[in-house]
């Protein structure tokens, strides 16, 4: 059975390189948010098995998304995906209770990789 | 925690625009005073924290079609995508470049989320100092690169 995605982020462009990567793979991305308020709104109505998150976009952050999320759906299994990509950042996020990060610019095999240890570890 | 001086600035802009369009659009640029077509677009940004200032980028637009098409791994790309692209390139550079400051000064900085304009734009100077790189790709496009910082 495959892997239902939530991808949150407001580039179409990563959206679409996402789309690709996934492709005949055991994800499937069941929703695309552009920020973080749809993302509250949809998650769960769609109970996604992970969420890709990107951190700056229009709105609420993704850090801070992903933190009203947890606190909703303490399960949530979040991988951020961002460009700002420094310790303290990273920190946060883990503070938070992301279970991993990615920087942009990213390859195939670091989201697949990322995407497993989240789903491995939850 | 320390503070940046221009000279630091001015490295890793350089480094990372080099890196990362090498690496996002496999396009080398190299450091040249070029002269600026006519036609071209501008995406830029302000960053606060440690780096407090404006990032804008112009360049030819010849260019960023190239760079675009690079991304998407196809011939053509959709003129609705062709912003996105280049606000998605410019977003992952400052991500790199506010990367690059916190390893000097180990104080963070944010940027907003970039804008795109059809043509060459450069925001009102305000008070601070200004800084200019240019570049010319190697099918000799231009590009430039400014920041302004903003004085304490």
């Amino acid at each position: 059975m495959s892997k239902r995605v939530m991808v949150v982020d407001d580039s179409r462009i990563v959206q679409l390189q996402l789309k690709r990567i996934l492709a005949d793979t055991e994800y499937q991305i069941v929703a695309c948010c552009q920020s973080g308020e749809e993302a509250l709104e949809k998650y769960g109505e769609i109970e996604p098995d992970i969420v890709t998150m990107d951190i700056l976009m229009p709105g609420i952050d993704g850090l801070e998304t992903a933190r009203q999320l947890l606190k909703e759906h303490p399960h949530a299994r979040i991988l951020m995906v961002s460009s700002l990509a420094y310790d303290e950042t990273i920190n946060e996020a883990n503070d938070v209770g992301v279970k991993g990060f990615v920087y942009k610019p990213f390859e195939r095999n670091q989201i697949l990789e990322s995407m497993s240890n989240v789903l491995r570890d939850a | 925690m320390s503070a940046l001086t221009q000279t630091e600035i001015q490295n890793v802009l350089d480094q990372v625009m080099q890196d990362m369009t090498k690496r996002i659009g496999g396009i080398c640029l190299c450091k040249r005073d070029t002269i600026l077509s006519s036609d071209m677009c501008t995406v830029y940004t302000t960053f606060e924290g440690s780096y407090q200032g404006t990032l804008i980028l112009c360049a030819d637009t010849t260019f960023l079609v190239r760079l675009a098409r690079y991304i998407m791994q196809e011939d053509t790309v959709d003129p609705n995508d062709f912003e996105d692209l280049v606000k998605e390139y410019f977003n992952v550079i400052c991500g790199q470049i506010v990367a690059g400051l916190y390893r000097i000064s180990h104080s963070p900085s944010r940027f907003r989320i970039p804008v795109f304009y059809m043509g060459r734009y450069v925001p009102t100077e305000e008070e601070g100092t200004q800084g200019i790189i240019n570049y010319a790709s190697d099918h000799n496009e231009s590009a430039q690169l400014i920041h302004q910082l903003i004085s304490a």
